[in-house]
């Protein structure tokens, strides 16, 4: 337990940084180019993986949220606001290299028809209210109980961004016949990425934990001092 | 490859960046608080000597 505590984050974050650079090989070098949109369909495969793990990592913010309201864990709160932050980076991943796709692909950087691009845009700008949220309110209990009532009502957006291309008419690319569709080499990229991005996710849920830890702890520190400057004075 | 390549590299580097502006503001974070915190430490024994 001790040897994790000291080397599982150093080892985990040089694990990732090795799993970026081999994806970004297989990416460029490993699937053959797609027939009709030629080399810049190569998006796809950080573009997609980016939206699954941005969608995970709002999935654990909200288990962190219900259980942070049964059990009062402050732990759980703390991951649920670290997803918060990694899963907005993600996911911005996702949102911010969609448009050069489109440009190459549609012609226009933001087609306003599409709604998955606005029902995207939707769950980031919710995403970004919890985070403003945390910061307008100055007593931790009563921050705590908002952010994950908050952070339960906010997955709404997460459930719309993934159902929007399936109940009405988009311009949005959708895999016919689920990912199982794709040719071998794509698909295995693809997962490759999906998996990569996980563990990078995990790697900076963990950093952002434990600055979270070192934040309150600093903030007690704070307290304590101030509290021990009015007893002299 | 070939074909808008600018596009491919353009939508790799914004992802890229993204991921590195995050990195970088955890990082600052993290060196704000270590200073607060070293801060703190300093403070709170000057305050104990005061007292003795």
């Amino acid at each position: 337990m001790e040897a994790l505590k000291k080397y599982g984050l150093p080892v985990l974050s040089a694990f990732a940084v090795l799993m970026v650079g081999v994806s970004l090989l297989m990416v460029f070098l490993y699937p053959e180019a797609e027939r009709t949109m030629g080399d810049v369909q190569r998006i796809f495969y950080y573009h997609m993986a980016s939206s699954w793990v941005g969608a995970a990592a709002f999935g654990v913010t909200l288990a962190g949220s219900v259980l942070y309201l049964v059990r009062r864990a402050p732990l759980a709160d703390r991951i649920a606001h670290a997803s918060v932050e990694v899963g907005m980076t993600i996911t911005a991943m996702g949102v911010f290299s969609g448009p050069f796709w489109a440009k190459a692909v549609w012609g226009e950087w933001w087609p306003w028809e599409d709604p998955r691009l606005i029902t995207s845009a939707i769950m980031m700008l919710a995403y970004g209210a919890y985070l403003m949220l945390r910061q307008g309110i100055a007593e931790p209990g009563q921050r705590r109980r908002y952010a994950s009532v908050y952070g339960i009502i906010a997955f709404a957006s997460v459930i719309m961004t993934f159902v929007v291309t399936r109940i009405s008419a988009t311009i949005h690319p959708v895999l016919e016949g689920g990912i199982g569709g794709l040719p071998s080499r794509m698909l295995q990229t693809l997962m490759f990425c999906a998996l990569t991005l996980l563990i990078v996710y995990v790697t900076l849920l963990w950093h952002r934990v434990r600055l979270a830890r070192l934040s309150e702890r600093v903030e007690m520190l704070k307290l304590r001092y101030y509290e021990e400057e009015d007893d002299v004075r | 490859m070939s074909g808008k390549l600018e596009f491919l590299i353009g939508g790799y580097a914004t992802m890229f960046l993204l991921m590195a502006f995050f990195i970088g503001s955890l990082y600052k974070r993290y060196r704000d608080l270590r200073r607060d915190l070293t801060l703190l430490k300093h403070l709170m024994q000057d305050q104990d000597g005061e007292e003795n």
